[in-house]
């Protein structure tokens, strides 16, 4: 098995349009919350919403390709641009090494809606001739593919909300396995569509909050719910010696990714948490990590009062006396639920920990929950030279994922 | 070759199929050796003002033989689909899931999901209002949810996702639970695919994008004709397929029939368009290249191609293009049959249906025709099998799948000799 390191990372959440900006906002401990804005709420009684602030899909796509796409595409490209960019990579050369596997929970499917109302009022024959080939989960890895010229593996992974851990993990495994060199992967979701919204909205789990930037409180004893968001986040995974023969900056090293699934129910996590807690223990094990030497967990932490519980109980199952003194923040609590980009966002949130050494806080912490009682990180940043780092994802359906990476001491 | 030592094999001990040539794998393999047609007006939708009206549906499926009522009302047809196929596989397979249920994983390919529902809560949004929309639109829609589904009924909690390569979904999904398999992260997989996308939308938006075949409504007889110069489109199916993959020791430890062996997957990318394939069918060879290369294989070991073979103009010639680049002269003594000229089109079940029609080719050492080749395109110049099922001897057979957006992807099975 070859090593495998993260060389770039392209993130673009309603905290900042690209890792700097969205960095200095997690570790400021800010939201990125806010009322919906993109469409008609007025049947909605507190429609809070995680949203890109003044990102201007001009300026990533080209205006011809634009109308033809999905704004998760647009989202796609304009995050695996920034990651390849920041990787320093240049794909002319050596195309057929380089891959792409991005994850999403419903990709471009909003198209179809779109194009459901021409087809019920105007008939079938005013449907988009692009339709077909823009509406599909995969859209956007064809896309970002044809966009850098990687011809390497491609597709896309989709496993709910766990879809960006699934992602990764399996693009760590291509490189490992000698498929591909450099794998550009990760999630993307544009989920602020009225229909989804209603969807989720009758799914009585979203958060409720005057104030929407304290809307959503993970493993807080008030917490009602969580908030949809939309966004990306990719890395530039990379086999070692393919990152040192380019000389490339490295900002940790992959070391294990699994998944799991409970088996349970389409919708509610297994009650005792069974199905994340064996991802974690089997990604300990691949890694081949004590409990003791992992430092920091970027949760999964929805802000729901059954995951949070259940995730705690996992965590404390899995680590035992090891997890009085490890960190576990939610950073959901800042960027709200990005669904099957949360795994991604959350993967490149914790490579930054490890490469900032600071850990981003779990904000809106104010009452403890006594099923809920580990170091959260309450509401700021703290200093912390971690040696192991892990992000948990939890999907409907049932999926569950767990990625552990290692500092890169280089 | 059975050793203990180097990457892990992969055993294929069961085969699950629903597919508008019948409910089960033996129904659908008696029909395709048969040169049956699978292909008959739509009735799973009002199409009468659409410009493609025939479908692959499959018929008299009751989804009740296997759920209860609200089980049914909470899963989308493709996960419907995908409970039937997994069932038929992991019986035949015998696998007993729950002893091992962590080691279990699972992995259903679907390029689309749940358009059926989609349509219909974008109904009841449009016209009742965003308040009546169901709380399992989301759960129902999304295209994991057959993967997850499959897990929650037969108990399999192992890796769990979906792989979504628009028409190559299946074989991508059977493709990386082989490679979990080998890499270790699972003893079995259950591994297919399952689309049920003959929706409204759906038709009207695959003609719009002139994929569809529309010259044939009122003969589906001959209306996926792959290869044939008349070729007008390819024709919308349905349908599902799972394989048990398995850890060949594992297999043999607990006395399991092994089918055939899943010996190699390759992948690419075209990187060049979104429908059309590139110049000369470079991804697609490369695919099979790869796969050929991961296997130790050499193109002439192959005894038989499962073609993607759409029935659409472009692809079939540039199919049979890439087939040629890889195969230099033998390809003109390679069968090669397309199981779209009898089933139509499953979009992200096809790569799965045909990998398990594959592997039923060598079971049965026989391979399936091509229908419907009435007046060959001189382009398209390969041994596509056109007269009946044929008797062959194969040991290796490859299954190749290619999908809107530039994917490729390419399996190959080998037989098992008991």
């Amino acid at each position: 098995m070859r090593r495998v390191v993260v060389t770039g990372l392209g993130l673009l959440t309603p905290l900042g349009n690209d890792v700097g900006a969205t960095w200095e906002g997690l570790v400021a401990g800010r939201s990125g919350l806010g009322w919906i804005s993109a469409f008609d709420t007025s049947a909605y009684e507190c429609p809070i919403g995680g949203e890109l602030k003044a990102w201007d899909p001009e300026r990533h796509v080209d205006a011809k390709l634009l109308r033809r796409i999905d704004r998760s595409s647009a989202i796609a490209l304009a995050a695996t641009r920034e990651a390849v960019g920041d990787a320093g990579l240049e794909v002319a050369g050596r195309e057929r090494a380089v891959g792409v596997l991005l994850g999403t929970g419903m990709g471009s499917a909003h198209l179809l809606v779109e194009q459901q109302q021409v087809l019920d009022e105007k008939g079938p024959r005013r449907i988009s001739p692009f339709l077909t080939s823009h509406m599909l989960p995969d859209t956007a890895t064809g896309l970002v593919a044809m966009a850098l010229g990687a011809r390497g593996p491609n597709y896309a992974v989709t496993a709910a909300c766990a879809t960006g851990g699934a992602a990764t993990g399996e693009a760590a495994a291509m490189i490992a396995r000698g498929d591909a060199e450099v794998m550009v992967t990760g999630g993307y979701e544009a989920p602020l569509r009225p229909i989804y919204y209603a969807g989720f909205h009758a799914m009585k789990a979203l958060a409720t909050h005057e104030d929407p930037a304290r809307a959503v409180r993970p493993f807080d004893r008030t917490r009602n719910g969580f908030i949809i968001s939309e966004g990306a986040g990719v890395l530039v995974l990379e086999s070692l010696e393919h990152a040192q023969a380019r000389g490339a900056r490295i900002y940790a090293e992959w070391k294990s990714a699994v998944t799991t699934n409970d088996a349970w129910d389409m919708v509610a996590a297994a009650d005792d948490g069974r199905g994340i807690a064996e991802a974690m223990e089997l990604a300990l094990e691949r890694a081949r990590l004590a409990p003791g030497e992992v430092d920091y967990i970027n949760a999964h932490g929805t802000g729901t009062q059954l995951n949070d519980r259940v995730e705690t109980a996992a965590i404390r199952r899995v680590f035992g006396e090891a997890a009085e003194s490890l960190m576990v923040s939610s950073t959901k609590s800042m960027l709200g639920h990005m669904m099957g980009a949360a795994g991604a966002v959350e993967a490149a949130v914790t490579v930054l920990a490890l490469h900032h050494e600071q850990v981003p806080p779990t904000i809106n912490y104010a009452e403890p929950d006594p099923d809920c009682d580990l170091d959260y990180v309450p509401n700021e940043a703290r200093r912390a030279t971690l040696r192991h780092a892990m992000s948990t994802s939890v999907g409907l359906g049932g999926h569950n994922s767990a990625i552990v990476f290692g500092r890169w001491e280089g | 070759m059975t050793t203990n030592h180097g990457p892990r094999r992969v055993a294929v001990t069961g085969i699950g199929l629903v597919t508008p040539m019948g409910i089960g794998r033996e129904e659908t393999w008696r029909a395709l050796v048969a040169g049956e047609n699978g292909i008959a007006p739509v009735t799973l939708c009002d199409a009468s003002d659409l410009e493609s009206r025939i479908a692959g549906e499959v018929k008299g499926f009751d989804p009740l033989r296997w759920l209860d009522r609200k089980e049914v009302r909470r899963m989308d047809r493709f996960t419907h689909l995908a409970i039937a196929a997994s069932g038929e596989a992991i019986e035949q397979s015998g696998l007993a899931i729950e002893a091992e249920a962590d080691e279990i994983g699972c992995m259903i390919g679907s390029g689309i999901g749940g358009m059926g529902t989609l349509e219909e809560q974008f109904d009841v949004f449009f016209h009742k209002g965003p308040a009546r929309v169901s709380p399992f639109l989301v759960p129902m829609f999304i295209p994991d949810m057959a993967a997850g589904q499959v897990s929650i009924r037969f108990g399999a909690r192992g890796p769990n996702y979906n792989t979504v390569s628009a028409c190559a979904s299946g074989a991508d999904a059977l493709g990386t639970a082989a490679e979990v398999i080998r890499r270790g992260d699972a003893l079995a997989m259950l591994a297919g695919g399952a689309e049920a996308a003959v929706t409204r939308m759906s038709i009207a938006a695959f003609a719009s994008s002139r994929a569809l075949s529309t010259g044939y409504n009122h003969d589906p007889d001959h209306a996926s004709r792959p290869f044939d110069i008349r070729r007008d489109g390819f024709v919308l199916a349905e349908g599902a397929a799972t394989l048990v993959l398995e850890d060949w020791e594992h297999a043999r430890a607990r006395g399991a029939t092994v089918l055939a062996e899943l010996v190699s997957y390759g992948q690419s990318a075209d990187a060049f368009h979104v429908t059309q394939p590139s110049e000369n069918g470079e991804g697609a060879a490369r695919a099979m290249r790869i796969a050929l290369r991961k296997a130790g294989l050499q193109a002439s070991d192959i005894d038989y191609v499962n073609a993607h073979g759409t029935s659409t103009p472009l692809n079939d010639k540039f199919e049979t293009l890439s087939i040629k680049a890889v195969f230099g002269e033998g390809a003109f003594k390679l069968p090669v049959s397309s199981t779209k000229s009898m089933v139509g089109h499953t979009l992200g079940a096809a790569g799965a249906i045909e990998a398990a029609v594959t592997v039923m080719s060598i079971l049965d050492q026989r391979v399936h025709m091509t229908r419907n080749v009435i007046e060959p395109d001189p382009e398209c110049d390969l041994d596509y099998v056109t007269e009946g099922a044929r008797p062959v001897e194969l040991t290796y057979a490859m299954t190749n799948s290619l999908g809107f957006g530039g994917h490729n992807s390419s399996l190959i099975f080998r037989r098992v000799e008991e």
